[in-house]
């Protein structure tokens, strides 16, 4: 049995049976993106029940994707992440608050119609929770595909470059190791009085590509002198092919541990920048602003950060889980 | 008959922290169509470099070749193509098969798609029509139920299969010149009987030179027309096949076939010549074999050796063959 299918699955279907008119609500008078939204647990639901009725008859490891699967790891990781994103995807079905209304009574105690209660501002606190995973999870996805693609390419072109270009290139990612990078974040507070979603994204990914960049150059080396290399080479393939299908290819296994490791870590910091107050402005909820929103009311009103304090905690297990598993999954001297 | 393949006063060093790494001093031979060159020595003679600086796949620095070394294929000297003249070459008029198939061919991509790359790399065809002559290809080397086998990647077949994958891909666009750099080291003995008969019925075939570079006399014996005999970076013996073997006028060569063991004659220990090749970076004075040299002269540790005739067409640098046969 598929712990992730199951949780698709289940997720999809406390979706379905809790947000039942509010699916109904947004099939009506949503935009395209909301309709989308409202018929997604349906097609989840159904294509994860689907996958478990047919793992159930064929119990070999056939596809690749099954064969992942084996890994508890990778099983494991890709079942928390997987749940956490469906939260966030749902987020228009599971509540029909609206995140940043302030118009209910503040600190209210968790009931039917807020389940965690609201919080300092009179806002509902699960509606928060839900939309505050997306730009969580946005913000951890985008900066990391950023980061991922500049040191990728920084990464291959250091090391297949001359000796000049890859040894100033390696200075940069050295310098850019060595600063510490909160300070830097810091200091764009200071700098500016607002600083937006898309700003934070580029400014997380601009300096968390280095220590990707000098994976991929190791790699690369690596690959540079392997014999299928040389020989492609020796078979006049043009350089753009070589890279293209022999070098970016292999590397594939190392970027992608490295992209889901530091997915992770940048939802970690993406978190504890908002709690000092960087990142999505004032009414925005996301993760960390929502621990530092409710800290006051630690006594009276728990729920409003320690449920969002787990969430965190739980998504940057699940990527390492998932990060690590795919290292063992990907590493050719496994057993 | 006109050599396809020339390479005269081949030189390549490496410029390396540890000095100058002379690995190729002053090479010359030749090739023509249809016709086999061994060139034989031990570990660290300078015949793999002598095949890489051929294709040129020496990284220049740290390697340097010498300013009169030429290589000339079909009159082109291919030390002084540009980097897009020489891709064109490469793999289309003058092709390589490493020594390690396991290595050679990239874990992640199916074989046949490596094939057919390296087709469209050099014409211009569609896809389809590339995938049916990799295909077809990969029937000629004796790859049984090649249209399936293409699909699968390396790891999927055997030492012996990927060595028929690399010679079908360094065929794949007929290249006049073949250079075959220990095809047949990585394999078991049976297997190696194998890739020689395919690649002596391959040359039947398609016509082309092959430079066939070993250590192993054994394996030459069935396959080359002439041998050069390879030592600390200089060839130092060149016949035909049947001067090599048959009568071998270099002290070295005579060390080499006296280390071959022979099942048709019985004999007690196996001969080896004592000691190993020297560093490249500090090769003896004069002739550079003579600390091993069993019947070394007083001049050997001073003078290097001309070569000298010693048979038509049959070469060796060597003092003991100087007095009567000078040139």
């Amino acid at each position: 049995m598929n712990p992730t299918a199951i949780t698709v699955l289940l997720v999809s279907s406390i979706a379905l049976i809790t947000g039942f008119e509010r699916v109904a609500e947004l099939l009506a008078d949503g935009g395209w993106l909301d309709r989308t939204i409202a018929v997604s647990p349906f097609l989840l639901a159904v294509g994860a029940g689907l996958y478990l009725y047919l793992a159930r008859t064929d119990a070999r490891d056939k596809t690749m994707l099954q064969s992942l699967f084996r890994n508890t790891e990778i099983q494991w990781g890709m079942t928390v992440v997987v749940g956490i994103a469906l939260l966030a995807v749902f987020a228009p079905i599971l509540t029909s608050h609206d995140p940043q209304y302030a118009l209910y009574g503040r600190l209210r105690p968790p009931s039917l119609l807020h389940p965690l209660g609201t919080d300092t501002s009179g806002r509902d606190a699960f509606a928060r929770l839900l939309y505050g995973a997306r730009l969580s999870l946005q913000t951890g996805v985008f900066a990391t595909f950023i980061a991922t693609a500049l040191g990728t390419t920084v990464g291959v072109v250091s090391a297949l470059s001359g000796s000049r270009t890859d040894s100033m290139l390696m200075r940069v990612v050295d310098a850019g190791l060595a600063f510490p990078r909160v300070f830097l974040l810091l200091a764009l507070i200071a700098l500016l009085p607002t600083v937006s979603q898309g700003l934070l994204v580029l400014v997380l990914g601009l300096t968390s590509w280095f220590d990707i960049a000098r994976l991929v150059r190791g790699e690369t080396l690596s690959l540079r002198s392997s014999d299928y290399v040389t020989a492609t080479t020796g078979l006049g393939l043009p350089a753009s092919r070589v890279v293209g299908s022999h070098i970016l290819p292999n590397l594939a296994g190392p970027i992608t541990v490295s992209a889901s490791l530091s997915l992770g870590y940048l939802i970690l910091l993406e978190s504890g920048l908002s709690y000092l107050g960087v990142g999505a402005s004032a009414g925005t909820p996301s993760w960390g602003r929502l621990i530092q929103e409710g800290y006051s009311q630690l006594r009276n009103a728990p729920q409003l950060t320690l449920i969002p304090g787990a969430l965190i905690a739980l998504t940057v297990i699940g990527f390492s889980l998932l990060g690590d598993g795919l290292r063992q999954h990907l590493d050719p001297r496994k057993a | 008959m006109t050599p396809v393949l020339s390479v005269s006063n081949l030189t390549t060093h490496f410029h390396t922290a540890d000095g100058v790494v002379r690995a190729v001093d002053d090479v010359s031979f030749e090739v023509a169509a249809g016709e086999t060159l061994g060139i034989v020595g031990e570990s660290g003679s300078g015949k793999s470099v002598t095949a890489l600086s051929i294709l040129r796949l020496i990284e220049q620095p740290p390697g340097w070749f010498g300013p009169k070394s030429r290589i000339e294929l079909d009159g082109q000297n291919i030390l002084e193509l540009s980097s897009k003249e020489l891709r064109k070459i490469r793999g289309a008029e003058i092709s390589m098969v490493f020594q390690e198939p396991g290595t050679s061919l990239n874990p992640v991509l199916t074989v046949g798609y490596q094939v057919v790359e390296t087709i469209r790399a050099h014409s211009k065809i569609s896809r389809s029509e590339a995938w049916r002559q990799a295909v077809q290809l990969l029937e000629t080397v004796g790859i049984p139920d090649a249209p399936l086998r293409a699909r699968d990647y390396p790891h999927q077949m055997s030492g012996g299969m990927l060595q028929r994958v690399m010679i079908a891909i360094a065929l794949s666009c007929k290249p006049k010149v073949l250079i075959a750099d220990e095809p047949t080291t990585a394999l078991d003995v049976t297997i190696q009987a194998q890739i020689v008969d395919l690649l002596i019925d391959l040359k039947k075939k398609f016509g082309m030179a092959i430079v066939f570079i070993t250590h192993d006399l054994g394996v030459l014996a069935r396959l080359a027309d002439r041998v050069a005999v390879m030592y600390a970076g200089q060839i130092v013996e060149h016949g035909t096949a049947a001067q090599i073997y048959g009568e071998p006028g270099h002290p070295y060569t005579k060390g080499l076939l006296t280390a071959v063991p022979r099942v048709d004659k019985r004999r007690g220990e196996l001969a080896g010549i004592p000691g190993s090749v020297p560093a490249a970076t500090a090769w003896p004075a004069g002739c550079r074999f003579h600390p091993r040299c069993p019947s070394r002269l007083a001049r050997c540790d001073q003078e290097s050796p001309p070569p000298c005739v010693i048979g038509p067409g049959h070469t060796a640098d060597c003092w003991l063959h100087t007095e009567s046969n000078e040139p």
